[in-house]
């Protein structure tokens, strides 16, 4: 079962420029912040200003973009100790990236795009992913994404992959929940056969977020409000992760940082009663 | 290019054929391509590689990734390049500038930060209509903001290692530099008023009104830095002043700076004896210079 040994932050919000103002003149009373890694891997600055402002009040959990560890090239050690440095600085009880590929030797696309899902790539992803957690001495674990394609080298469904590369590599699951309602309908596959098949008791953080209904496709757009089936099925999912962390990603249309907090407690009524023995830290203590 | 030993080559395969789907512009009505770039219709090709969906077929599914790569990067480059993008609008400059120059220098950094670091080189290679140095002048200033944002900050030469703040004649042979922050222009107009006037406003904004005056009655020099709260500001400065700064940026010591303004210009000198004390107070309160004793920006 769950890893007590992983701390439950409560609930969060994504760090955001617009909210700054607001952060740092209120000190809002919110259980923590999630930072992109990237944006404070920087060598000066406001950027690393601002982060020790923040860190000076609440605890921070890493989140990346970039790693892109099913890319074809070696992994970047120029970047992962630069991510490791950084863990030093904000104290992160895990990281977290993209279970995804996103570069090639030379370039970078700047997108976390899909993998195939192969029992190939699951032998190349695991031993990538085992390597990172080794070298960055703290927990890793892997979101799942938003996709919109599938290929014809598919051999197995999307939650059979991410399942067996975080049990064979020993790491984690960082999972949004967004995100497997967006694929649940580009895909055509029911959500909850998702939740079904996943090691739940590897979750160690889970996101939140809206999205953009296109009709032909669902776009995972981050600014707008969680959609009803989606907290179904964090409601679902929560108590059989024996307690994870939970964040609200908003990153564009912002709306005040007050109403973003609003939206991100909803997430109480789900966790509440259902998790008597989950230590919910407070993040001033 | 250096591929991992251990990437399975169907993997490869497929990864390879998917960035040069998605890093082929999309058109102006954000369509991807119709031809693949192995010359195929992208509607067949596309059709070997992935499924479709219950309402897309699988050039529209790639596609989707094709808008997304593109619309974030032209949108990296708008916000990185204000002003540029004002002179141009937003679609004159994602035809003139930012796709030209992303085909040319297509990212191959971890960071967003980075998307446009080229891009004054690349104006200088291929742009050629007759705005071309406004227009590069403009690139320069728009990426000196975003360096001086994020390169880190050196220890600085300190207040206390000036013995009298008359009297600098114990500096006088140690070399100097710039923080790696500081950035110097000398331009024909006061571009930086102009570009302060210009980013009050929306980029639209301007396509249906009058750019603000820009004057252009003398040869301008501007220091931008980062200063003690981290913001990125620009100062207008003297030509003395200029010209003692960017020797120091090239290493020199006082004593060299000083030689080298009274071999270009006698009177500059008088002006440089006349006032580099009072000048040189202000720069190391300013943190602007640093001993060139090795320290670099990673």
């Amino acid at each position: 079962m769950k890893n007590k040994s992983f701390p439950n932050l409560g609930i969060g919000i994504g760090l955001r420029v617009p909210h700054y103002d607001e952060i740092f003149q209120n000190k809002p009373d919110i259980d923590w912040f999630e930072i992109i890694s990237e944006n404070f891997m920087v060598d000066g600055g406001k950027p690393l200003e601002n982060l020790e402002k923040i860190l000076d009040t609440y605890p921070v959990a890493q989140h990346g973009v970039s790693l892109a560890i099913g890319s074809p090239a070696p992994l970047n050690f120029d970047y992962l100790k630069k991510l490791k440095q950084l863990t030093k600085r904000t104290k992160t009880p895990w990281v977290s990236d993209h279970l995804c590929w996103g570069h090639l030797p030379g370039a970078h696309y700047h997108d976390l795009l899909p993998l195939p899902y192969t029992q190939e790539v699951i032998n190349y992803v695991t031993e990538r992913a085992r390597i990172v957690q080794d070298y960055l001495e703290l927990p890793f674990a892997l979101e799942n994404l938003s996709s919109y394609v599938a290929f014809k080298a598919d051999e197995m469904p999307e939650w059979e992959f991410y399942s067996a590369i975080v049990e064979k590599a020993d790491i984690y699951m960082m999972l949004d929940v967004n995100n497997i309602y967006v694929s649940s309908r580009n895909h055509g596959f029911d959500p909850k056969k998702y939740c079904d098949n996943i090691p739940l008791d590897r979750v160690i953080q889970i996101h939140l977020a809206g999205h953009t209904d296109h009709g032909g496709y669902v776009l995972d757009t981050h600014d707008n409000y969680v959609r009803d089936d989606v907290w179904a099925l964090y409601a679902d999912i929560y108590p059989k992760t024996g307690g994870a962390s939970t964040l609200l990603e908003w990153d564009d249309n912002f709306i005040s940082f007050e109403k973003t907090w609003e939206e991100a407690l909803k997430a109480k009524q789900f966790i509440g009663s259902q998790n008597a023995d989950v230590e919910i830290l407070n993040s001033k203590s | 290019m250096i591929f991992d030993a251990k990437v399975p080559l169907k993997l490869r395969g497929i990864q390879e054929w998917f960035a040069g789907i998605i890093t082929q512009p999309i058109d102006e009505d954000s369509q991807i391509n119709p031809i693949a770039p192995s010359g195929e219709p992208i509607q067949r090709e596309a059709d070997l590689y992935i499924v479709p969906s219950p309402a897309l077929l699988p050039y529209q599914r790639i596609q989707i990734y094709n808008q997304q790569y593109w619309w974030r990067l032209l949108t990296t480059l708008q916000e990185t390049y204000p002003l540029v993008n004002r002179l141009f609008g937003h679609e004159d400059f994602n035809l003139t500038i930012a796709i030209p120059y992303l085909q040319k220098y297509p990212p191959n950094h971890w960071s967003l930060n980075f998307v446009g670091k080229y891009l004054p080189k690349w104006v200088e290679e291929e742009y050629s209509a007759s705005d071309r140095l406004l227009i590069l002048n403009a690139a320069k200033i728009d990426c000196a903001y975003i360096d001086s944002f994020f390169v880190p900050h050196l220890t600085p030469l300190a207040q206390n290692s000036l013995p009298h703040q008359d009297d600098l004649s114990s500096l006088l042979d140690q070399k100097l530099n710039l923080q790696p922050h500081l950035h110097l222009f000398q331009l024909d107009y006061d571009l930086f008023k102009f570009r302060a006037e210009f980013l009050k406003q929306e980029p639209d904004y301007w396509l249906e009104h009058d750019f603000p005056q820009i004057q252009n009655d003398k040869t301008y020099y501007f220091a931008l830095s980062r200063n003690l709260k981290n913001n990125v500001v620009w100062k207008e400065i003297t030509s003395c002043e200029y010209h003692l700064l960017d020797r120091f940026q090239k290493g020199a010591s006082i004593e060299e700076a000083c030689e080298w303004i009274e071999k270009q210009d006698p009177l500059l000198y008088e002006t440089a004896a006349a006032n580099l004390h009072l000048w040189f107070q202000e720069w190391v309160i300013r943190q602007w210079l640093v001993l060139d004793n090795g320290q670099t920006s990673p």
